[in-house]
């Protein structure tokens, strides 16, 4: 907004329009003097190269390291290098069937539900196993790792909880970590996810309203998202019909992908640190972001076109006035 | 009257009954007496065969639990379940969905034409928001 055209003139307005300038003029000083960088940052998403997946691969999860990315479906588990080349990931000899992954300072930290362990991979492949007490996985619907240990998501008939997983040798620890209470009604219960942000877990369900939580250490909330209906309904939407994925870490936000299951239309939303969506976009295309790697400001997406791809976008921080430049809080 | 009131009811019932019983060895039919809304809180859009006088059709929530949906938000399988037996009594499909399903209710065929696929890639080599 301009504030200098808004000042009156002695022109055929008259006295009264010209009041009426300038308390718009007043009234929008904030605006006026709101420096660009305190706008909502745009993300450019860049995409850096495209690795071909098999045909109607349902992928799992995955993650994104620097240089290359790890993914895992019902079957086994791959790491593509974005210089070439993928391997399928065996412990043993035999394939992993994995209930969860994540990033840890030693590697790749997985729970393999065939063999009833913690796995850990290292760089050079090398599989160091830890056995669970046997049945713990089975009513386990979600994995996350935490530091020194997993959470675990855990359903019995009625009851749902989100317990601590700390190996210490060959014993077991549990802790059991209160769940908020929105995310306990009984319609969200088969809908819920559980992954991993800046090693603190994050607990959301895939159904309207998208609400996802983020737990320190000590199982308190710190972020709490909770999508806001009339943003979703300016796109048209049919609320019942998407499907939520879980937030990515972008370093300094979030970026969750609302899926609409009946159509390929796609809605980005950017969020700050808070949870709070301070953009949006809507895509009509199968495409989906599915991990993050805020050190390398990397993400990666699966794309369903006339082929199934795992793509590898890098990404940047702008503001609308400068556009196209780098921000400088960028990673 | 009452008798042919009583009459409507069960012939209504068994001719729902045959539509539910044909999916066991046919692909789910949905015809209008068999098919019916389930739980608004759950997919009200979605429209499912199913047989009349299941658990289903007396207005609890149905859990699709049989539904597939990959990291990726692609919908692999639609296929409801009984809430108690587990058995699949229906092939769910989305209104307005262009997916096609086997009997089995996975997903059939997404895959676009080549000139569409190419004009999508180039719209998102770079995608803002």
């Amino acid at each position: 907004m301009d504030c200098i055209a808004n000042r009156g003139s002695d022109g055929p307005a008259g006295p009264i329009p010209r009041r009426l300038g300038l308390v718009l003029c007043l009234s929008a000083v904030g605006a006026c003097a709101r420096p660009a960088s305190t706008r909502a940052p745009e993300i450019v998403l860049e995409e850096s190269l495209s690795l071909p997946l098999p045909e109607s691969v349902q992928i799992r999860g995955a993650i994104r390291l620097p240089d290359r990315t790890f993914y895992w479906t019902q079957g086994g588990a791959w790491m593509l290098w974005d210089g070439g080349g993928k391997a399928e990931l065996r412990c043993d000899g035999r394939p992993l069937k994995l209930l969860g992954a994540g990033r840890t300072a030693e590697g790749i930290s997985a729970l393999d539900t065939s063999r009833t362990a913690a796995i850990l991979v290292d760089e050079s492949a090398t599989c160091t196993t830890v056995p669970i007490r046997a049945g713990l996985l089975d009513s386990t619907v979600g994995a996350a790792p935490a530091p020194g240990g997993w959470n675990l998501l855990r359903q019995r008939a009625w009851s749902l909880k989100l317990i601590r997983l700390a190996p210490e040798g060959s014993d077991q620890m549990l802790v059991d970590l209160p769940l908020p209470l929105p995310l306990l009604d009984s319609v969200a219960r088969s809908w819920l996810y559980l992954s991993s942000v800046g090693g603190n877990v994050v607990v959301g369900t895939h159904r309207p309203p998208f609400q996802w939580v983020r737990l320190d250490d000590q199982g308190r909330v710190s972020v709490n998202s909770v999508w806001k209906k009339p943003a979703f309904a300016a796109t048209g939407g049919t609320e019942p019909n998407w499907h939520g994925l879980p937030p990515l870490d972008l370093g300094k936000g979030y970026l969750q992908v609302l899926v609409d299951l009946a159509s390929d239309r796609r809605l980005l939303r950017i969020l700050d640190q808070s949870g709070n969506e301070i953009r949006s976009r809507e895509l009509v295309g199968a495409i989906a972001f599915i991990a993050s790697d805020p050190e390398s400001a990397s993400a990666v997406a699966v794309r369903v076109l006339d082929a199934t791809e795992l793509v590898v976008y890098r990404w940047r921080w702008t503001t609308s006035q400068s556009e196209g430049v780098p921000d400088a809080r960028s990673p | 009257m009452r008798a042919h009131l009583r009459m409507f009811f069960v012939l209504a019932v068994l001719s729902a009954g045959y539509a539910g019983t044909a999916g066991a060895t046919h692909c789910w039919r949905c015809i209008s007496a068999a098919c019916v809304r389930v739980s608004d809180q759950l997919h009200p859009s979605y429209v499912s065969c199913v047989d009349m006088g299941s658990y289903c059709t007396l207005g609890s929530p149905c859990e699709p639990t049989l539904t597939a949906i990959d990291a990726a938000g692609i919908l692999h399988k639609a296929v409801m379940a009984h809430p108690v037996t587990n058995r699949a009594v229906g092939r769910w499909f989305a209104t307005g969905a262009s997916w096609r399903t086997d009997c089995g209710g996975n997903v059939l065929g997404r895959s676009m034409r080549v000139a569409d696929a190419s004009r999508l890639r180039r719209e998102f080599a770079q995608i803002r928001v």
